[in-house]
């Protein structure tokens, strides 16, 4: 197996609200690997966002705060970075794009300026420089007349136009690894295609790997090699996306892939998952996930489920344990 | 941007005609008129009616308007009851003065508010903090006179740092450097005390509105581009942070302008507050109203000026 980039081990991130303390990611872990596209998945208020920005060292203090674990990058863990340590690999080594490219960028400078500060930040450039630099980057964006536009601001831009502006503040550098989150949520359906294609072709032209955050499984699909669904802040399955889509292990997921409408049905029913994600202020004893789920034991009110193998995928369910009364013929009274 | 210039500029016409409307017809509800000043009781009315035709004073208001506009448009603006001096020459010797504490109170404000305040944002609910915004309502309460008073007594008698009023010391070598330093000590106190109010409010403007700029998300984005915090809050927040502060330039002009007329009364600042303060005492109209004209005129102005300050730093004004 290559190695991994970025290894997130026993993540842990609490905010601090009026009712007390709520864990918005509670114990998740993963790897990134070098050059894969790793999708993450999950209802929007998952944990999803506040894992990135944990990772970006970003999550706003007060009221969050990284309570455990470790983000290990390169063999090192940047929860233990300086400020100063950790701004130096953000737009660097390890860059972010946001759901919203409406207000992601900055409303009184031009585009070409907000490109080239990240050069001029980390790359000690001339203005010139900078400037030939980053008209540089918004055509290989494929921003038309890039020269022209990057002496333009951001309200004269269209949405995806802004975004592929993004891509190419994110990319400027050439860092390591981007985080994307949502990236293309807030687009038009064509529009979003086009940034995912765009996205797949820098990633081959530069190596770059991705974390690519999405609500929806249709963006996965097209661009992720590895998915991990999240579910109430920690990671319920890791599996290949083959996988994910064929023989989906966790409840969740099954829910999941239930709601994407499929064209060649022709009845044209949508299963939804019942309920909502718990409220982060009380979260279901046992699995976080059983009052919304089909396959519903005793056993699963009352304990975690572990993380296990199910053939190449892992996941957090005792369906797929011992434990499980169906498969061990033992029964439970209700 | 020209256009939206030109534009403001155009629209600020009609209010300049509104302006002279208006003084015109507080001029017209005056007790008395000025004739009734001048004459002698001996005189008859034969001559007094003689003098009214002569000072076009029996010709419908509606033209005694326009022969008024069209002298204050060639810069006549009447002249004293008492001393029959021209008044724009009275305010023309009064302008420099006033000028001088006004523009010097507006930068102190802007340039000691506008840091306190991104202070005061980005450390918000710290000590320092709290002091500021204490001192700040304390600022905007305390009236004029009363730090005014309060300067002088410390400042002034007790300690014997700086002059206690006027401009400049009688019989005092004006010339080159030395001037300068004679009227900046003279201009210290006045000054300030002009200042605070507006510093106060300044500086509570911009904390507000740097906390809610520093909460959108290209902020986030700054910082995840691994900026500088200084860079991410003196380039990225403040820029943005500024534009409803610009309103408050436009807003200061009048409020000091406004504000001077007690300060310089203080210090005995010879500038057009103290002119006007003698002016109302001595039921001087035609002073009053050129004074009156003039200062909306500057206020008029300084909207103006606000209005394309807006355009110079938000893009999206200055491209619509
Ligand atoms: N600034 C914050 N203050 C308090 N709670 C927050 C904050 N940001 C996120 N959270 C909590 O974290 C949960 C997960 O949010 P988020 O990571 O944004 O979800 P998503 O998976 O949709 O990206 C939210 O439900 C919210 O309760
Ligand atoms: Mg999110």
């Amino acid at each position: 197996m290559r190695e991994p980039v970025l290894e997130v081990k026993g993540l842990e991130t609490v905010f601090k609200t009026e009712e007390g303390s709520v864990p918005a990611v509670n114990g998740l872990d993963f790897s990134l690997y070098e050059g894969e596209t790793l999708g993450i998945v999950g209802e929007s208020g998952c944990g999803k966002s506040v894992a990135a920005l944990s990772i970006m060292g970003l999550i706003p203090s007060p009221p969050g705060r990284v309570a455990a674990g470790q983000i290990m990058y390169r063999g090192e863990d940047l929860l233990g970075f300086s400020e100063e340590r950790m701004r130096r690999i953000r737009g660097n080594q390890i860059s972010m794009i946001f759901q919203e490219p409406m207000t992601a960028l900055n409303p009184v400078y031009t585009v070409g300026n907000q490109i080239e500060e990240t050069f001029r930040q980390h790359r000690n450039m001339s203005k010139q420089e900078a400037f030939q630099k980053s008209v540089q980057m918004l055509e290989l964006v494929g921003i038309p007349l890039p020269e022209q536009r990057a002496g333009e601001y951001p309200h004269q831009l269209s949405g995806g136009m802004r975004q592929r502006v993004m891509i190419a503040m994110a990319l400027a550098c050439r860092p390591d690894v981007l985080i994307a989150d949502e990236p293309t949520t807030a687009l038009d359906v064509t529009i979003q295609a086009q940034i995912l294609n765009l996205m797949k072709d820098l990633k081959k032209q530069f190596g770059t790997t991705i974390m690519l955050i999405t609500h929806d499984l249709g963006v996965v699909a097209e661009t992720a090699a590895n998915v991990i669904v999240m579910y109430a802040g920690e990671a319920v399955e890791y599996a290949g996306v083959e996988d994910l889509f064929n023989a989906p292990r966790h409840p969740y997921t099954e829910g999941l892939l239930g709601s994407i409408p499929k064209i060649d049905e022709s009845c044209e029913m949508l299963t939804t998952i019942e309920g909502v994600v718990p409220s982060l202020m009380d979260m279901p004893e046992g699995c976080r996930f059983h009052p919304r789920c089909h396959y519903k034991k005793e056993l699963c009110t009352q304990k975690a489920p572990p993380l296990v193998e199910s053939g190449a995928s892992r996941v957090k369910c005792f369906k797929y344990t011992d434990q499980w009364p169906h498969r061990n013929r033992r029964t439970i009274s209700p | 941007m020209r256009q939206y210039i030109i534009r403001r500029l155009l629209q600020a016409v009609p209010i300049l005609f509104g302006i002279t409307l208006l003084t015109f017809l507080i001029m017209q509800l005056a007790p008395g008129n000025p004739l009734q000043t001048m004459i002698d009781p001996t005189i008859s009315m034969e001559e007094i009616n003689m003098a009214e035709k002569k000072l076009g004073m029996d010709q419908p208001k509606i033209i005694q308007y326009f022969n008024w506009l069209r002298e204050i448009l060639t810069g006549n603006l009447g002249y004293s009851v008492k001393t029959g001096q021209p008044v724009a020459k009275l305010i023309g010797e009064r302008l420099p003065a006033t000028l001088l504490l006004t523009m010097s109170a507006f930068f102190i404000s802007f340039i000691i508010g506008v840091p306190l305040g991104v202070y005061s944002a980005t450390h918000k609910y710290s000590a320092g903090d709290y002091s500021m915004t204490f001192l700040a309502f304390l600022g905007i309460s305390i009236p004029n006179f009363f730090f005014g008073l309060g300067l002088i007594y410390v400042f002034a008698l007790k300690l014997g740092w700086l002059p206690t009023s006027g401009m400049a010391t009688i019989g005092a070598d004006l010339s080159g450097f030395n001037g300068v330093l004679v009227y900046a000590r003279h201009l210290v106190m006045p000054a300030i005390v002009l200042a605070l109010p507006n510093l106060a409010t300044v500086m509570r403007f911009t904390r507000s509105s740097m906390i809610e700029v520093l909460l959108h998300d290209f902020i986030r984005t700054a910082k995840a581009k691994g900026l500088t915090h200084r860079r991410v809050i003196y380039k990225h927040a403040l820029r943005n942070a500024l534009i409803p502060v610009v309103t408050i330039f436009g807003l200061s002009i009048p409020f000091l302008f406004g504000g001077a007329y007690i300060t310089e009364q203080v210090f005995n600042w010879p500038g057009m507050g103290s002119l006007g303060i003698q002016a109302i005492t001595a039921r001087e109209y035609p002073i009053v109203m050129g004074l009156n004209l003039f200062t909306s005129i500057l206020v008029l102005m300084g909207n103006l000026i606000a209005d394309i300050s807006y355009a110079f730093v938000d893009p999206r004004i200055r491209y619509s």
